[in-house]
């Protein structure tokens, strides 16, 4: 029973503390805060990076797709998107230190929109900062009821309303159904009483009511309210929703709390259809097919492609998949119906662990369907976990080992993480008792490089509500050790990912060379993690590549490599990589004939010549079928890099003929006096005239950017 | 998720008729034939994406200038 009283504002406010509006029915204002993902990285230059970006800059399909069912309802409602609010804060004028916090601008920002009710989606990761700007906003608004939803206050609902008194109602789960029920209520001042799926205050009591049934019909929910983000046309791809409900109970995981275990998928012609709206309205024609376990229904996923396939019309998307709900003429069609990109839940390289997290994938199963995406050329994540309970050493290397192997294949993207305990997952559960806060973060939970002060306050104070922030002990591991593991396999797999497969496969086991490279730069100060460079900055900076391609060419390969002359080329390989070129500035006279033997050849700026020992190819052929590195043949090879004034990179793989051609372009040599010295083994081409050999040669080089012809000798000339 | 490529580019190369026979073309094309890698950006991918260059020689008649 609800008690009323008019308010100075003309609200009217309820004993439970649920603040009502006293307008009746739709045209209520409601916002929707959608969850922020890029705060994770209070670094600007990480903010900005294209690959943070590429993800931050999304729409939020959460909050969208309840806007367009609040419409549909006869409500008014508005979007906010925490991550383009994040953007718009990074890029204000004025130092990051001088500026308010941007918990503090997120409510300004608000406060300057009209809403009666004011919705906020939630994830684990930034959850302490979703609950600080509702604490303004209630400060702001008294009058306004607060609504949370999402992943995280689905299953921290009752902890979360009774630390925070201005948390009015969290929606649990599903909430297409639930939402505009309460809103309804809302309105007209009724009860939420009745409605299930929420937690809500009565009188001094928090309530929680009975959980709401799955929404059967998918294809009911409408396409989300994609006019209300008008920042769409920026957008490289768009999150469309394929389905919901996964079958499986893997411990560690949170999707069976709030999508539930029921498998539902939505019809190819919905599906498609909205990919079509989408296409037409907004020219975007790239998906992220929202789905936890899209290819658990094989004949569905089948008859999806085939529609696709059908209507003749090209649109690309990605997907995620479980390895054994997946199959050769599964991944052939997927492709040619336009997938991309897929996401496979590997989660440990260890049989043991697979059995006690209740994944239950077969691993050698695993390895074929990453070796099938990758020959279908579907950039594929390879996903993997440290830091369960039980995890050992052994299991760990299997880990370790399944990542580096699947860095052999050309389209898979493995990923390291380190466990989070997500609240009420089975695994958190059985170990709440023993969480522990000791700074080693999953990146589930990651808020930067360190973690707001605030925010760590509000984790300490609440293990209930932040669970996700802690760690579960890991007896027989160091979870420092696995930190920087991590950081060293991800850092390193991106800057130099074959000497990385070749040092796993010198060594048989990549850890050893890990473990090789901590001892190395212990012993100097000057090397490794520092003070001014901890840990996590050092392995994502230039420091830590020079370090390494240090510690492999003087130490690992001369005192612990079974394969050192390998190791060198692909060291001497990467090293080019990684040189810093400078740009070109010459501007190559294009009208200069070839066939005039006094023009005087040069190597055009930022062309750098690099010396391997051996074939390069052959040894990334070599790891790629694993084979043994011992017969890979000493067989100098030149390699040519040269920067582009746009940054773009080229790596030219000369031929020893174009190799030693290009040696002579000294910029002190005509083209006749290069035909005098140049000195051709290949019978063949021993019987060309040799001005001819270098006539031609050189125009290859000059057409493919790498020298410049001259006229004048003595300008260009030493 | 931008999608890898692994593509085969066609390079016309123009030469001045320098008297070559189509015999000794082709074998100076397989001497010359360059790979080239290209990447946008910087090193990181660039170890796993290959474009290889395959060098088409187009001769273009003209008289060479001795």
């Amino acid at each position: 029973m609800l008690h009323e009283s008019s308010s100075a504002l003309g609200e009217t406010e309820r004993t439970d503390g649920l603040p009502l509006r006293s307008s009746p029915g739709g045209g209520l204002k409601v916002c929707l805060v959608g969850p922020p993902t890029v705060t994770d990285f209070e670094d600007p230059e990480v903010a900005e990076s294209e690959a943070i970006r590429l993800i931050a800059e999304h729409a939020p399909i959460g909050v969208l797709s309840l806007a367009a069912v609040l419409e549909q309802c006869g409500a008014a409602p508005q979007i906010v998107d925490l991550n383009r609010l994040y953007y718009s804060y990074l890029r204000a004028p004025g130092e990051t230190a001088s500026k308010t916090d941007f918990c503090s601008y997120v409510a300004a920002e608000l406060d300057q929109l009209a809403f009666d009710v004011l919705g906020f989606s939630s994830i684990c990761s930034s959850y302490p900062l979703t609950i600080r700007i509702a604490e303004q906003m209630k400060r702001r608004r008294p009058g306004v009821p607060i609504i949370f939803g999402g992943p995280q206050a689905s299953v921290v609902d009752v902890p979360t309303m009774k630390a925070y008194p201005f948390v009015d109602v969290v929606v649990r789960g599903e909430a297409e159904e639930t939402l505009p029920a309460l809103i309804a209520a809302i309105a007209s001042g009724a009860t939420p009483s009745g409605i299930h799926g929420i937690t809500y205050r009565d009188g001094g009591r928090i309530v929680r009511a009975p959980n709401a049934a799955v929404i059967a019909d998918l294809d009911a929910i409408p396409l989300p309210a994609f006019h209300l983000y008008p920042e769409l046309r920026d957008c490289h791809y768009v999150p469309l929703e394929l389905g919901r409900g996964c079958p499986f109970a893997c411990s560690f995981c949170s999707t069976n709390d709030f999508f539930r275990r029921k498998f539902r998928l939505k019809s190819p012609e919905t599906v498609i259809a909205q990919m079509r709206l989408v296409r037409d309205t907004y020219g975007i024609t790239t998906f992220d097919l929202i789905h936890d376990m899209f290819t658990v229904d094989r004949k569905r996923v089948m008859a999806f492609c085939e529609a696709v396939i059908a209507t003749g019309e090209q649109f690309y998307w990605n997907c995620s998949a479980r390895t054994d709900c997946i199959d050769e003429e599964m991944i052939a069609t997927m492709a040619r119906a336009g997938c991309k990109a897929i996401f496979f839940g590997i989660e440990t390289g260890s049989a043991r662990l697979q059995t006690i997290v209740k994944k239950n994938i077969d691993l050698a199963e695993a390895a074929t369907r990453i070796e099938a995406t990758d020959r279908h050329q579907i950039t594929t994540a390879v996903s993997l976990i440290t830091g369960f309970p039980d995890e050992t050493m052994d299991d760990l290397r299997d880990t370790v080992h399944f990542f580096v192997d699947s860095l052999r294949f050309d389209f898979a993207e493995p990923q390291l993480h380190i466990l989070a305990p997500l609240a009420e997952t089975p695994l958190e559960s059985h170990h709440r008792k023993e969480l522990v806060f000791d700074d080693i973060l999953s990146d589930m939970s990651h808020q930067g490089w360190r973690q707001d002060p605030v925010d760590r306050e509000m984790i300490q104070s609440h293990v209930d509500i932040f669970p996700n922030f802690y760690s579960i002990p890991t007896p027989k591991l160091d979870r420092a050790y696995l930190r920087e593991l991590r950081d060293f396999l991800l850092n390193g797999s991106v800057r130099f990912r074959w000497l990385l497969v070749a040092l796993h496969q010198d060594s048989g086991d990549v850890t050893q060379a890990f473990e090789a490279f901590r001892r190395w730069y212990a012993a100097d100060p000057d090397r490794g993690p520092r003070p001014d460079l901890q840990e996590s900055r050092y392995y994502a900076s230039k420091t830590f590549c020079d370090d390494f391609i240090a510690f492999v060419r003087d130490d690992y390969a001369p005192r612990l490599a079974r394969t050192p002359r390998v190791l060198h080329s692909i060291l001497d390989y990467e090293r080019a990589l990684l040189a810093e070129t400078p740009p070109p500035t010459e501007v190559t006279a294009e009208d200069q004939d070839i066939s005039d033997i006094t023009l005087v050849p040069k190597l055009t700026d930022g062309v750098v010549l690099t010396e391997c020992a051996a074939d390069y190819q052959r040894i990334i052929r070599c790891l790629r079928r694993k084979g043994d590195l011992r017969r890979i043949p000493r067989r100098p090879a030149t390699i040519a890099t040269r920067q582009h004034a746009d940054k773009r990179l080229d790596v030219v793989m000369l031929s020893p003929l174009s190799a030693q051609l290009l040696k002579l372009c000294d910029g002190a040599r005509t083209v006749s006096d290069i035909a005098g010295r140049l000195t051709p083994t290949n019978r063949t081409i021993s019987a060309i005239p040799a001005e001819k050999v270098c006539m031609f040669g050189l125009e290859v080089l000059r057409q493919q950017g790498l020298i410049a012809l001259h006229r004048d000798l003595a300008a260009k000339a030493g | 998720m931008a999608a890898a490529k692994n593509t085969e580019h066609k390079v016309v190369l123009t030469l001045p008729d320098i008297g070559l026979s189509k015999a000794q073309i082709n074998s100076l094309k397989k001497n010359f034939k360059n790979e080239v890698v290209t990447h946008l950006g910087g090193p990181e991918v660039l170890a796993r994406r290959r474009i290889v260059v395959v060098v088409v020689v187009v001769i273009v008649f003209s008289r060479p200038k001795a």
